[in-house]
């Protein structure tokens, strides 16, 4: 412990005790609601916010079927991704995602990632939707 | 080839002239007998006479290391010149403490712990065969100052001085060994059934071996001793009740005249990772570990070698030739994000399913020695053939048609390494002047793009020279030049539209080339003051060139998450070191503390960039290359206690601290401070025929919380192992030993695991078993 004080001690006396940026951006998401039922050809509304401390930098939408493979089927599969630059501290999130007539029925995941400028990673929101016909 | 060694044959007989070197080994003054005398440059040994004397004959002109061992007694290395004037006298010291043993390697380069500045561990082929541990690199890590990236089953990079991948170097039988160590998830393609002895040199070392020595060397060797004469067979096994693993490995030699042979052949095959926890945590969800078992994670692994040699009055010859064959699962929630799916219990501890790679690896060396008039010329040659392939079932994120096969990623790697070094003594002490070169061709293929096709050639020269100034004090010297060439191949790759038609296509990489070039040089001094004391301080420096994934990358690498983009404007990364140790022994105790401090110029590294990759190329947040000045310190320690005579205490630690300069950043894949101690107790006396040893210890990993950008902290924790061990020292040595790792099945994260990232417990209890016999 002691040596690590001391080496601490050091590396801070060497360097200018510059100030840096270790806060990860924070997605909170409202709408979708995780385990959401959802008819083709139906929207999707995402609303959240994204907030930092500093500077936001990108937000990624990335919605997919949920076992992730290929899968043999006539109907389409539907997959999106949406990368949006974005600034400052703090982002409304706002995409309404329309569901074609003939995607897949099935499990979907909707992950929403964003990082700030600095690089820092947010955790990300990882949520599951059911699309299936009534 | 033959002509010319009939052509060397010829000229050296006519012109060797026959000496010897000859001594007589005390102890308190009288003479030991049985004592053994080894002769360090041509691996000859001899015991001493009932009046403790020795000869060597037919020794040309140089200067050698004597090392002498005697139960009881401190090992002892001398420096000897040829021819003598007169018999040495060497007196050896009382002492219960097993000072740590200079292993005896093939080529002068290696290991004279005490008269190059250089901070040496060694694992012997004892140490090796009787440890329990699951692999090689897992048993390097008890050393201080060493650390490992585990990267699952059966595979783990080794970590020197809290520096891996590109910036440790690992020879075996004298050639560099390249295996794409840039990856970080694959570990090093060597198995120990193989390896005779390990030699680790801390510290940056590019003097002697070039590029990538800036944390450490580690040199491995397929034959660190000849065979008994006649024949000789080595039988062992190793059992792992966490994967439930089983690594029967046999090994025949054959030595009569001046010829020898050694054929060896291994096997592992282990199960699923036993962990101590039902579920894991990774970002809000919570994930299954069906029976406590990492799914996917069973591997297998083949290896085998054959060796000849002869041992000639002009010099001497071996031919080595290594495989190894390995297939290790990727649990599906490390291959990418976890996903419930992929976790399901699949009811089979053994089988091997995709996502999962394929490792294949040949080293073919040939190493000679010449005696000349004046010296001897060392020539080392090598071929090797490293093929990696990743297989997985391809996403359906991509537009295009789907790929036709399962191979994700396929790199193969082919690399020619030929080292000349010529050895010789002008006046006091020794000189070495070396020129080495490489060339490499790599391959590319698969569905996944990472990096390009590219081939490689360097050349280095150096010149090195140690010498005694005083009767106590010793300085070693030298330069080094180095030039690498690069030729990096144009990917393109095809455009698809939403229809999957083909619309025209992209470069990922630019067709270039590349040239580097570097000076380097270092130097050190050891100074002894008498028998109890040794101080080394050495002044060295570092470097290493770009990596073609650091300058050409262009894709996902799912060892880390992370889309990694290179950086063609990278200059050499190089590093200012100094390094130095203190230690001291007595009769009962021994203590070793070796500070170290480098400053690194261009330290190159991954910086993100906060913006995306598109899923269609993987995804992740991007990372680009990029380098800045850091600074890299830390301490490692090691202190031996015999309390009574049968109970011996041993205490190991290190701490790394690593910090970008230019990001004010922590550097990533820092170990963290830790701390071993054994205790063992011996049942018996040692020099009885068959002797126990009862031992118990821990380890304990301080928290780490100095980690880089988007690295995760970990917490501290403490680990227990026990076991016994029993060995028959006969003609015939027989050797058991059981140990239980982890034996409290303590849940705890290992900062550098591969599986840190996912929160994953390390791996559980484990009842382990090694048997050696030989007959």
């Amino acid at each position: 412990m002691k040596t690590r004080i001391l080496t601490v001690a050091l590396i801070l006396g060497l360097t200018s005790c510059k100030k840096v940026d270790e806060e990860k951006p924070v997605i909170s998401i409202e709408t979708p609601a995780n385990n959401q039922h959802f008819e083709p050809g139906k929207t999707i509304d995402l609303k959240g916010k994204i907030t930092d401390n500093e500077a936001l930098s990108q937000v990624k939408i990335d919605m997919h079927s949920g076992d992730g493979h290929i899968h043999k089927s006539t109907k389409s599969i539907f997959d999106l991704e949406e990368i949006i630059d974005i600034e400052g501290k703090e982002y409304a999130l706002n995409l309404p995602i329309t569901i074609p007539a003939d995607a897949d029925t099935g499990l979907y995941h909707l992950i929403i990632e964003a990082t700030d400028a600095e690089g820092n990673e947010a955790e990300f929101v990882e949520l599951d939707l059911e699309i299936h016909e009534h | 080839m033959r002509i010319f060694l009939f052509a060397v044959f010829f000229f050296f007989t006519f012109i060797l002239k026959s000496q010897k070197i000859e001594g007589v080994v005390l102890g308190d003054s009288s003479p030991i007998a049985n004592a053994s005398v080894f002769l360090h440059e041509f691996s000859k040994v001899v015991i001493t006479s009932q009046n403790g004397e020795f000869i060597f004959e037919n020794i040309p002109n140089g200067t050698y290391h004597l090392h002498i061992n005697f139960l009881g007694y401190e090992p002892e290395v001398v420096l000897v010149q040829s021819p003598q004037k007169n018999p040495i006298t060497i007196e050896l010291h009382q002492s219960s403490i097993e000072i740590r043993e200079i292993e005896i390697e093939e080529s002068l380069l290696n290991s004279i712990n005490d008269n190059r500045a250089r901070n040496i561990e060694v694992l012997n082929q004892d140490q090796i065969s009787n440890s329990t541990d699951v692999g090689l690199v897992e048993a390097m890590a008890k050393l201080p100052g060493v650390q490992m990236i585990n990267i699952g089953n059966n595979a783990a990079k080794p970590i020197i001085r809290g520096l891996g991948f590109n910036r440790v170097l690992t020879n075996v039988n004298g050639i560099k060994q390249e295996g794409q160590q840039w990856g970080a998830d694959h570990g090093l393609a060597i198995d120990e059934g193989n390896i005779e002895s390990i030699e680790i040199v801390k510290g940056a070392n590019s003097l002697i071996y070039g590029s990538d020595a800036l944390g450490g060397v580690i040199n491995m060797h397929q034959n660190s001793t000849l065979p008994d004469f006649g024949t000789s067979v080595n039988i062992g096994l190793k059992l792992n009740s966490v994967n439930m693993r089983y690594a029967p490995k046999a090994s025949i030699g054959f030595r009569k005249g001046d010829f020898f042979t050694k054929l060896s052949g291994s096997f592992a095959k282990a199960g699923d990772i036993a962990v101590p926890a039902s579920s894991f945590n990774y970002n809000t969800f919570v994930y299954p570990i069906y029976n406590e078992q990492l799914k996917n994670t069973a591997s297998h692994n083949y290896a085998g070698s054959i060796s000849f040699g002869m041992i000639k009055k002009w010099g001497q010859l071996r031919l080595n030739h290594i495989v190894f064959d390995q297939k290790i699962g990727f649990f599906p929630g490390a291959h990418g994000r976890p996903n419930f799916n992929l976790l399901f219990d699949d009811s089979n501890r053994f089988d091997i399913d995709m996502p999962y790679q394929t490792i294949n690896n040949s080293n073919t060396s040939l190493q000679t020695d010449f005696y000349l008039p004046k010296g001897w010329l060392e020539l080392d040659v090598g071929f090797q053939q490293n093929t990696r392939q990743e297989f997985e079932i391809p996403h359906a994120h991509k537009l295009g048609p789907a790929p036709e096969n399962n191979l994700a990623l396929g790199l193969s790697l082919n690399t020619i390494t030929a080292n000349i070094r010529y050895h010789f003594a002008p006046g006091q002490g020794k000189s070495i002047v070396g020129v080495s070169g490489q060339h490499q061709q790599n391959n590319e293929e698969g569905f996944e793009y990472f990096l390009p096709s590219f081939n490689t050639s360097s050349t280095g020269i150096f010149w090195y020279r140690e010498k005694p100034v005083t009767e106590n004090v010793i300085v070693n010297y030298g330069a080094r030049a180095d030039y690498l060439s690069q030729h990096i191949e144009q990917k393109n790759i095809s455009v698809y539209n939403q229809l999957n038609e083909e619309i025209g296509d992209t470069t990922l990489t630019q067709k270039r080339d590349n040239s580097f070039q570097n000076i380097t040089g270092a130097i050190g001094f050891v100074f002894k003051p008498d028998h109890t004391k040794v101080f080394k301080i050495n002044l060295g420096s570092g470097f290493r060139f770009p990596t073609v994934p650091e300058l050409s990358a262009n894709g996902f690498h799912h060892g880390t998450f992370r889309f990694e983009v290179g950086n063609t404007n990278l200059k050499p990364e190089r590093t200012l070191s100094l390094d130095g140790s203190v230690n001291y022994h007595n009769k009962k105790f021994a203590i070793d503390v070796s500070p170290y401090v480098n400053y690194f110029l261009n330290y190159i590294f991954l910086e993100p960039t906060g913006k995306f990759a598109s899923k269609a190329n993987g995804g992740g947040q991007i990372h680009q290359y990029n380098q800045a000045n850091s600074l890299h310190l830390g301490l490692e320690f090691f202190a031996d206690w015999h309390i009574v005579k049968a109970l011996h205490a041993e205490l190991k630690g290190d701490g790394v601290f690593g910090y970008n300069l230019n990001t004010n950043r922590n550097l990533p894949f820092m170990p963290p401070i830790n701390l071993r101690l054994n205790l063992s107790y011996q049942i018996s006396k040692p020099e009885a025929k068959n002797t126990a040893e009862v031992f118990a210890g821990s380890n304990y990993f301080a928290s780490q919380n100095l980690v880089a950008i988007n690295e995760l902290e970990t917490p501290q924790s403490i680990i227990f192992n026990s076991g016994v061990s029993f060995r028959n020292k006969s003609k015939n040595p027989f050797q058991i030993k059981f140990e239980v790792q982890n034996l409290f099945n303590t849940a705890y994260l290992y900062h550098l695991s591969r599986f840190r990232l996912l929160n994953l417990p390390e791996a559980g209890r484990s009842l382990n078993m090694s048997i050696n016999y030989k007959f």
